[in-house]
């Protein structure tokens, strides 16, 4: 007996393409009355529509169980030292002859690194508190100085005088270059080193070397002078040399003017775009300037390296135009 | 828009950096989920992330709507946007959703939570962005039609059609990786 081909009406297919593209809509109740109904009634007739529905909203109670993820702690509060830093930058705008890329830099990984070298300013409550507590009040290492005199240094520059004491990192002992301090948080694989076997001038040199790639805390040298007259054209200079140094490392010089209350009134960085520095590069050397305003009493000139890889500065100089 | 809050936006306009500040925390985290799930890749949404802020800040003089958070989120898909057009899906790596766990998981359970997750995040990366958007913010940011109309700038009949689209999308995904039940198998 022959069977009997069976055949879709096609009035009927036509209903059920009309049903299905309401499907979604009729999940989420946003349908006319009318429509709602008609929908209603078809699926208690039709078991293809009826499967198509029930597998949209096992695909929506699916989407609805997956969390919120919450960012990293450092990633909250970017933002938000971020425009601490260009409210700063439009309160004491800087010479005309500033470079745009400068400027770019900051605006794309200044914030993360003022985030942690300005304990002063805004911090934003994240689940992972504890986290950026560790941040602001991560160890700065006491240095050395050569003289009796304060670790800190109070300036009072001639026109055309290097402000860094030690620049080339020549003298030292231990494993610390005179003047100059870490700041770091330290996990395993990571290391701020006085070198004496790598230089761009004379014999030594500072390295950090970080092999964490959870540890992309802005890890720094650091020199603190002290009793800056305000209103000088001030420009930092020095030499970085990289080692595959990961694709979103950053390293540059900064320079952060802070008033009597620690607060920063001021910044610079020598970051002239994002990864500049990224893989293996020779000595290279970069600058910024900045102009100390009103307030400051003290400015930090800060070697750092946020990333893997390993980093090496050398010659870093402030000059007071 | 409550008043509190519009007076909120309207001091950081101006230049108050508490505002501002409160307002970025407020959004920060919806902000950089969006981005996550839009890219598949935590380094991807960060760099968009603070893009978008960056956007935010240079131009929340010209923010006349009424409603700020679709203006962020839509920035910040404006970011995801750009992140894609510069072709740095290459560097993806997939990113698992980890769905709620129920307290009382076997092991089995477990592993196909862990592999629905993988699949929800390839399906949604399989997907057309504009889909992907819809169905980011619909279903697991929990916007209104209207509020996704905004932030895509678009009708609310696109919005509905780029949801099921993208429902439907992901769905086939999913059970054609069998991880839909076998009754939603495809013929």
């Amino acid at each position: 007996m022959k069977r009997k081909k069976m055949r879709l009406n096609p009035f009927r297919k036509e209903k059920c393409d009309k049903i299905k593209e309401m499907l979604s809509s009729y999940i989420d109740k946003h349908l006319s009355p009318q429509d709602e109904e008609e929908v209603r009634t078809h699926l208690a007739q039709c078991k293809g529509c009826r499967r198509e529905f029930e597998s949209l909203t096992s695909t929506v109670e699916l989407l609805h169980r997956t969390p919120t993820i919450t960012p990293h702690p450092l990633t909250m509060a970017l933002p938000s030292k971020f425009v601490d830093l260009l409210a700063h930058r439009k309160a004491f705008p800087r010479p005309s002859y500033a470079l745009p890329a400068t400027i770019l830099a900051v605006l794309l990984s200044g914030g993360a690194l003022l985030f942690y070298l300005n304990p002063g300013g805004f911090i934003t409550k994240p689940t992972g508190e504890e986290a950026v507590e560790a941040i602001i009040h991560s160890p700065v290492e006491v240095g050395l100085a050569k003289s009796p005199s304060s670790l800190f240094r109070v300036a009072s520059p001639q026109e055309g005088e290097n402000l860094v004491q030690n620049s080339s990192f020549e003298e030292g002992e231990l494993n610390f270059p005179y003047y100059w301090q870490r700041a770091a948080i330290y996990t395993p694989g990571l290391e701020l080193s006085w070198d004496r076997g790598v230089s761009h001038s004379g014999s030594a040199s500072i390295s950090i070397r970080n092999g964490d790639t959870f540890n992309l805390y802005p890890n720094n040298w650091r020199q603190v002078i002290r009793d800056i007259p305000i209103n000088k054209h001030l420009v930092v200079s020095g030499y970085i040399k990289t080692e595959d140094l990961s694709r979103n490392g950053v390293v540059a010089v900064l320079l952060r003017c802070l008033n009597s209350e620690g607060k920063l009134v001021e910044f610079a960085t020598t970051q002239a775009g994002w990864g500049e520095f990224s893989g293996t590069r020779d000595w290279t050397k970069v600058g910024a300037d900045i102009v100390s305003p009103d307030g400051t009493v003290e400015i930090q000139v800060v070697a750092l390296l946020c990333g893997t890889g390993q980093v090496w500065f050398d010659d870093i100089e402030l000059i007071a135009k | 828009m409550a008043e509190e809050k519009e007076s909120e936006i309207s001091r950081a306009r101006q230049g108050d950096l508490d505002c501002f500040n409160h307002l970025v925390e407020k959004y920060q985290t919806q902000a950089y989920n969006l981005a996550l799930r839009m890219l598949g890749n935590h380094y991807l949404a960060d760099e968009a992330t603070w893009d978008a802020f960056f956007k935010v800040w240079t131009g929340i003089h010209s923010f006349k709507g009424r409603n700020f958070k679709a203006w962020v989120l839509c920035i910040v898909a404006n970011s995801c946007r750009d992140q894609l057009r510069k072709g740095k899906r290459n560097h993806v790596i997939a990113l698992e959703i980890d769905l709620c766990a129920s307290s009382d998981e076997s092991p089995e359970e477990y592993a196909l939570r862990q592999e629905l997750g993988e699949e929800i995040q390839k399906g949604l990366n399989s997907l057309h962005p504009d889909q992907r958007l819809a169905v980011i913010l619909r279903d697991m940011q929990g916007l209104s039609y209207e509020e996704i109309s905004q932030v895509m700038n678009c009708s609310l009949g696109t919005v509905k059609s780029r949801l099921s689209r993208g429902r439907e999308g992901l769905r086939d995904h999913l059970v054609s990786r069998e991880l839909l039940g076998a009754r939603f198998r495809l013929k």
